[in-house]
């Protein structure tokens, strides 16, 4: 060969047999050879439907692969996948807002409102408004609270940060514990989607918005009327979504958890926001660990020096 | 190889014996060599001027919207990053005293919220399938922060005064009147280009953000 002596091959001959292909022969096998007959057309059907176990497509992929053309569901990194969640029109969302509020027995509000095409949208600016409005509201109760005593009252911006993370984690959160828990030990009757939870989750928080306003109003019965009102009724709903889908031995702890947490964050607002303080008027009325030690520190700091007067 | 105004430059050609000759030009282009490299040898004053000539011709079109497509044509973000520094500079709140309520914004929150707040406005109007490209938003929401911004202005002003109910009340009536001058004018801007069944989905976030924002000029009180 030309050139080869540029390259030194050597070939080890006592490993001739690993580099031989291995033939063969056509007819010694005995009995019947199982053979694919690729010249007859096979229509390949799969079952898709999300209960079998191993399937792993959430609920409304798995609707659109079954009903619409076959199109690939776009990928999780781009434009489209979103704007597929975004697909809604307002009295959509108008429905979905009033319907989360009013427990319906009989009536999924899953199956009839958010089934086909669950959304974003709703629960995105849902929290944010409630965010907002627990901060504005707050401030209002705490400025009407102080007002006409010899107080000069100072808004509090900080109500903003800390609704933000109550509310955005329960709503993210908890949907996620959820359906992480009946993904793995719930039955298998009826699957939510995690997109499915959030909307649900979102939507759910909507009746905390006008109640929210309500508590306004500084009578302490009343803030805990309006509290339990509110937290049944869309608690209710959320029960009812979730009831179907977890399995009956385990029902009554998790369907009180879920509960629990959303009567839990409610409280959480009123007592933090909206209760009028009994104590001193200087202390605010936050329990969270991170007032507690700012007012620890300043009150060290703010004895050892005068302070000055507005 | 000529350049535009007709000089001859030798090219490596010429030495094989060809000569290429020819004229580039090039529509609506300044069409001397030193009208070209005007903007970078112009005085600073002149480069300085244009640019805040285009913002302010935006801020004119925000109050006395006649010609609202000048905010989408040549979009900037000058006019926002102004308004937003100067309301965020303003609006703080005082950190000496910590016993009593914690005060006002630090000048970060504010900036995430109008920025934070602007980006998510307009991936809304996006996602909801909006034409306007992601920064002629940006830009619309940010200079329609104009009537907030001189709202506050009033406000600091009126806060001279020792407070009384009826001057509280003036600040409300402006804040309630640069919250309706702001949200109108970008929501005639923005609101175009969605269909009727979608326009209030479009429209609600923006409401929202003026809404916050002008929350925060009335609450400003120090």
């Amino acid at each position: 060969m030309a050139g080869s002596s540029l390259i030194d091959m050597e070939i080890d001959t006592s490993a001739d047999s690993q580099l031989q292909f291995q033939e063969f022969p056509a007819s010694n096998v005995p009995g019947p050879v199982a053979e694919l007959d690729v010249r007859s057309s096979h229509t390949l059907t799969f079952n898709h439907s999300p209960d079998t176990p191993g399937s792993d497509t959430e609920g409304p992929e798995s609707e659109l692969l079954r009903d619409g053309p076959q199109k690939p569901s776009p990928s999780f990194w781009t434009f489209e996948f979103y704007q597929k969640l975004f697909d809604v029109d307002t009295q959509t969302v108008v429905d979905r807002i009033l319907w989360s509020m009013i427990p319906r027995p009989g009536h999924s509000y899953l199956q009839h409102h958010i089934r086909p095409k669950p959304d974003l949208y709703g629960p995105f600016w849902i929290c944010t408004t409630l965010i907002f409005a627990i901060a504005i509201s707050g401030n209002l109760a705490n400025y009407l609270q102080t007002a006409g005593k010899d107080f000069h009252w100072k808004y509090n911006f900080r109500v903003v940060t800390y609704a933000a993370s109550a509310v955005y984690s329960y709503a993210w959160i908890t949907p996620m514990v959820l359906w992480a828990y009946l993904r793995w030990c719930g039955g298998q009757e009826a699957r939510l989607g995690f997109l499915e939870m959030m909307c649900v989750y979102g939507y759910s928080l909507s009746i905390y918005i006008p109640v929210s306003i309500l508590w306004l109003i500084e009578v302490d019965w009343l803030q805990w009327l309006i509290l339990g009102v509110g937290a049944a009724l869309s608690g209710s709903v959320l029960l009812m979504t979730a009831w179907p889908a977890v399995q009956k031995t385990h029902r009554l702890p998790v369907l009180a958890a879920v509960l629990g947490l959303h009567l839990l964050l409610a409280a959480g607002f009123m007592l933090c926001f909206f209760h009028a303080p009994h104590t001193s008027l200087t202390t605010t009325t936050t329990p969270q660990p991170a007032a507690v030690v700012s007012v620890s520190v300043s009150s060290t700091s703010a004895a050892a020096q005068p302070q000055p007067q507005h | 190889m000529a350049c535009g105004d007709g000089r001859h430059v030798r090219s490596a050609y010429e030495d094989l014996g060809a000569s290429q000759t020819g004229n580039i030009t090039i529509p609506n282009a300044p069409t001397s060599q030193e009208e070209r490299l005007d903007t970078l040898d112009e005085p600073i004053f002149d480069t300085f001027w244009r640019d805040v000539k285009a913002v302010g011709i935006k801020f004119f079109h925000v109050l006395y919207p006649k010609n609202k497509e000048i905010l989408l044509k040549d979009w900037d973000l000058w006019g926002p990053l102004l308004l937003c520094t100067f309301m965020a500079l303003i609006l703080r709140g005082s950190s000496d005293n910590i016993m009593e309520n914690d005060g006002g914004p630090e000048l970060a929150q504010v900036f995430l919220i109008v920025w934070i707040g602007s980006i998510f406005v307009t991936l809304n109007s996006k996602l909801l399938g909006g034409n306007t490209s992601f920064f002629q938003n940006v830009c619309v929401l940010g200079y329609c922060l104009l009537p907030t911004t001189l709202a506050l202005i009033i406000c600091r002003v009126i806060l001279i005064y020792s407070q009384n109910t009826i001057l509280f009340l003036l600040r409300l009536l402006v804040t309630i009147n640069g919250f309706i001058v702001a949200s109108y004018g970008a929501s005639t801007i923005l609101g175009n280009g969605h269909p009727s069944e979608r326009k209030a989905l479009v429209l609600y976030p923006i409401f929202l953000f003026y809404f916050v924002i002008s929350w925060l000029v009335i609450s400003h009180t120090s």
